[in-house]
């Protein structure tokens, strides 16, 4: 008899032991914990401003250009995340 | 929430000039509560399940009179009427008691598809029959009449049988609805298309107008673009002078959405126009 | 007319054809009789038009992406971001009134980028981190468990309850260390390097209060809620946890899951 096995013995055992638990932490949500939160500088998504002309995208190559040239552009902190397949052509598997 | 129908918020009263409600000010309109008469919210922006952004609005709320302002409803398309939108503004609405609610005379989707930009009608008479239908709609789910903003307007359709101020006109009239004016959409449209603006805001029935909106535009040169990213421009301003004229001391809202300046920069520009609408 | 004109905006989009362009003329003072005063030039022509709208909302679509992944924006610059987000937003319509929810399929569309997997195989999983907490920001709050209720059952009930998760609860897991690369993304954060073979995330993503969370698991864990989230039972989620893994402290983890906050209810099943 394998090993997995005798867990899986003993863990139907704890459940007709039955199981016990305790209260977990409670959500605190008062406005003063607002300051901490995450998420305070997002930006509003919707807005009837023109987005044409919008900080984020701005300057980029828009409509044309070759989709692989993303690749090429790139200038980002990405430089500062090593290993893997940048050093030793680590392949990615399926999830 | 309000059980005996009288409002469980202090302040409600719009009056003076507002600006638009953004996250980068949350902190800084909490913790300094800023003399702001109210503020304009983008209801598209809470239609949430939860979370801090309704906190945020509802203490915002509690020390000001805020009005809703929508982009989703998409009064001009020809797609069947998002009920599940109507029923979060009504939530919205009956949460946070805006003194009222508007959105653009505009489509913004089509085949169950959602631009996310305002488009505008052919200025035609099925066009203000389709609108008014569907805003009467509206107006029953929300049980009050809600104000149509103009678009800022890029291209003509061949289609046209009117003006623009008088289709504005027309679908305020047909539908029974209130108009917000915005000065600039009507100065950047009037530079787009070659008509005159204060022959525009001459035109429009005076007792419809409740709210105002001015922002800059950005000059293309061509063309002018509704761009909320910048100071009021000059013209707009000269134009806006003369709506006052017109239309009285109407609530004003200073909008800017990208480029965001602080708070009191935003105040400044909104001082700009207390000294013209209570001159 | 009307419906004419809508249906052939959108099918434009889908096709990437310009056939509206029969619907708008020039200069407004072409058709107008109201022009005044006489018009020095022409305004914008048809094609202008309808350009600076379909830029618009191309651009509209590409910026709300921005909003939701910044992460992904300060790992490529923003430059490299754009030029994706527009692929995106060209191929992938918008099907609610607000931006919120856009932007939810980036992860699949990333990973069917050829060069992807070589060049940025974590890319498009922390893209996955980043919607999880998008999401769970604007998440409901759930309510409280009633504990009192579940130790009262019998041992064979409890083998029949599934745990209701957080509406804010979502996982995902990665053979890199996105949470690493997410923490060292966020503004203020120390200038450290990542290395990904720091190995495997099993993360969740959740909100407590108004802070959005994201948590390490170990891989039973993770398998285990994951089980949870599909609708299973206590007693089938643990076996399908045995069947992968050697052991399981299945009390303990699921007490760790409820003092996170994970676990807001469960129903028994029948
Ligand atoms: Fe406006």
């Amino acid at each position: 008899m394998s090993k997995k096995n005798l867990v899986k013995a003993a863990v139907v055992g704890a459940l007709s032991a039955g199981l016990v638990l305790s209260a977990g932490a409670t959500k605190a949500a008062s406005p003063n914990d607002m300051e901490k939160c995450y998420g305070v500088a997002k930006a509003g998504m919707n807005d009837c401003g023109g987005k044409g002309t919008g900080h984020s995208c701005q300057g980029q190559s828009k409509t044309d250009g070759d989709p692989n040239d993303w690749l090429y552009l790139k200038k980002g902190s990405c430089e500062k995340i090593i290993g893997g397949s940048l050093t030793s052509g680590y392949k990615k598997k399926g999830r | 929430m309000s059980i005996s129908g009288k409002s469980s918020f202090k302040k409600s009263k719009i009056q003076g000039v507002g600006i638009g409600l953004r996250s980068c000010h949350y902190q800084s309109i909490i913790q300094h509560k800023p003399r702001i008469p109210w503020f304009e919210v983008i209801s598209d922006n809470y239609m949430i399940e939860g979370g801090p952004e309704l906190n945020y609005l509802e203490s915002i709320r509690n020390d000001y009179p805020i009005v809703m302002h929508g982009v989703g409803m998409s009064v001009g398309s020809v797609d069947d009427l998002n009920m599940d939108y109507l029923g979060k503004l009504r939530s919205l609405k009956e949460r946070f008691e805006p003194a009222w609610i508007s959105d653009h005379l505009c489509w913004v989707s089509a085949d169950k598809r959602y631009f996310h930009d305002l488009l505008p009608l052919p200025y035609t008479q099925e066009s203000i029959d389709h609108v008014a239908k569907r805003v009467q709609r509206v107006q029953n789910v929300l049980g009050e009449r809600i104000l149509l903003e103009n678009v800022s307007n890029y291209m003509t359709y061949k289609a046209n049988e009117m003006t623009e101020w008088e289709f504005l006109s027309n679908v305020a009239e047909a539908a029974d609805c209130n108009i917000l004016l915005d000065i600039n959409n009507v100065y950047v449209s009037s530079y787009n298309h070659k008509f005159d603006p204060f022959l525009y805001l001459n035109e429009i029935p005076v007792n419809r107008v409740k709210q105002f909106h001015l922002a800059g535009y950005q000059d293309k040169g061509l063309y002018l673009f509704d761009s909320h990213s910048e100071k009021v421009k000059p013209p707009v301003w000269d134009l806006y002078e003369f709506a006052v004229t017109k239309f009285g001391s109407i609530p004003t809202l200073i909008e800017w959405d990208d480029d965001i300046p602080s708070l009191s920069d935003l105040l400044t520009e909104a001082n700009k126009a207390s000294k013209i609408i209570w001159k | 007319m009307l419906k004419e004109i809508q249906q052939v905006f959108a099918d434009d989009f889908s096709s990437n054809s310009s056939e509206f362009l029969k619907y708008i003329g020039g200069g407004g003072c072409e058709e107008m009789s109201s022009c005044s005063p006489a018009p020095k030039f022409i305004g914008l022509d048809a094609i202008q038009g309808l350009e600076i709208y379909r830029e618009s909302i191309i651009a509209g679509l590409a910026r709300s992406l921005t909003e939701i992944y910044p992460v992904c924006v300060k790992l490529i610059g923003l430059e490299s971001f754009s030029l994706l987000a527009y692929r995106y937003s060209e191929n992938y319509p918008s099907s609610s009134p607000s931006l919120i929810n856009y932007g939810q399929k980036f992860s699949a569309f990333l990973n069917s980028i050829p060069q992807m997997g070589v060049a940025l195989p974590y890319f498009p999983d922390v893209a996955a981190l980043e919607l999880l907490v998008h999401n769970a920001y604007y998440a409901s709050s759930g309510s409280d468990i009633d504990l009192f209720r579940f130790n009262q059952l019998t041992p064979s009930k409890q083998s029949k309850v599934v745990f209701d998760l957080t509406p804010s609860f979502g996982l995902v897991s990665s053979e890199f260390p996105i949470k690493h690369i997410w923490e060292v993304s966020q503004d203020g954060a120390d200038d450290e390097i990542v290395s990904l073979d720091e190995g495997a995330d099993f993360l969740a993503v959740h909100r407590f209060g108004n802070e959005v969370r994201i948590e390490s698991l170990s891989a039973e864990l993770y398998l285990f809620l994951g089980e949870m989230c599909k609708g299973l039972t206590l007693s089938e989620a643990l076996s399908s946890v045995l069947n992968e893994f050697n052991e399981f402290d299945f009390q303990a983890s699921i007490q760790l899951a409820l003092d996170k906050g994970f676990i807001y209810g469960f129903h028994v099943q029948n």
